[in-house]
């Protein structure tokens, strides 16, 4: 069987929330699509950390935009999903499915 | 109601030490999430997660660079403190193991000695190897400072009330507190790696 390096469950969520966001993802928006989903507070630099990793593997890239007042100058770093994360997601969807499939432990309990 | 504006204190340590990798835009996302919504304790762990992260990335990315610094970071500090201590008329000794037979006046003596080895030790690692090592290098002074004061119990002083404050305050805060201020204040060789 082939090896392949699993997406930890932060960068599932960081790929899910990208997901949702589009092209205008960047790490405010994702930190807070993060925070309303888990109810947990996250770190800008977890989200910054995740996707570098997530980079490293060739499932996000980047650019990035203009600098404006309201960040005190600073740019902004876009990220966009690439084919291979779209399809990284879908094989670990699939898979968390089959395992979650049929468990007595999690029956007739809704989160 | 008009936008909360970044604290200076803050804003100067994310331009200081996390202005490395993905710094600038970490800095810039806390700094509009701060603006919008958000609180001053959110702030702050803000700030000093993203210090850790890009300190962490660069450590990551130049472990070469990280032992040189380190290296050379302790060899400058014994060198320093130690010629300071033959200067001063003080006895020399190794860092922070030795001083509970020492005369109060010493004491200070040494401790102030090594706190300005350490501004001058931060300056220099800073214009060597960059602000990211030079807080690589901080955090292995409070290791062994924490070590050495484990290792060496407060009841085989012979002030232990004179001794324990000063050891404490020099050794966790005052030294790490001179190794960073002299890395902000001296020149920096690498702003981006």
């Amino acid at each position: 069987m082939r090896r392949r390096d699993y997406l930890g469950s932060f960068e599932l969520m960081v790929l899910l929330a990208m997901m949702r966001l589009g092209d205008e993802a960047y790490g405010v928006p994702i930190a807070r699509e993060i925070e309303e989903s888990s109810g947990s507070a996250v770190l800008v630099a977890s989200v910054y950390a995740a996707l570098q990793r997530l980079e490293l593997k060739g499932l996000v890239v980047s650019r990035l935009g203009e600098p404006t007042a309201e960040r005190g100058g600073k740019a902004k770093k876009f990220f966009a999903i690439t084919s291979t994360g779209i399809a990284e997601v879908r094989r670990t969807q699939a898979s968390l499915s089959k395992l979650w499939g049929g468990l007595r432990q999690l029956r007739g309990r809704r989160a | 109601m008009r936008p909360k504006s970044m604290p200076r204190p803050a804003a100067w340590i994310l331009d200081r030490f996390a202005n490395a990798a993905d710094g600038e835009a970490i800095a810039g996302d806390i700094y509009e999430a701060y603006r919008a919504e958000r609180s001053l304790i959110w702030l702050w762990r803000q700030v000093l997660a993203a210090v850790v992260a890009v300190t962490w990335s660069q450590v990551r990315d130049g472990k070469g660079s990280a032992s040189y610094a380190i290296v050379v970071g302790w060899l400058l500090m014994t060198e320093f403190a130690g010629l300071g201590t033959v200067l001063a008329g003080t006895r020399p000794g190794p860092w922070f193991v030795a001083f509970w037979s020492w005369h109060s006046l010493d004491l200070y003596l040494y401790c102030a000695i090594v706190c300005l080895s350490a501004l001058a030790t931060g300056a220099i690692v800073s214009l060597l190897h960059g602000r990211s090592m030079l807080l690589a290098f901080a955090a292995t002074v409070v290791v062994v400072d924490l070590w050495a004061i484990a290792r060496y119990p407060w009841g085989n002083m012979s002030h232990p009330a004179f001794l324990l404050p000063t050891i404490a305050a020099v050794g966790l805060i005052g030294v790490p507190c001179s190794l960073v201020l002299g890395g902000t204040l001296g020149p920096q060789r690498m702003k981006r790696v």
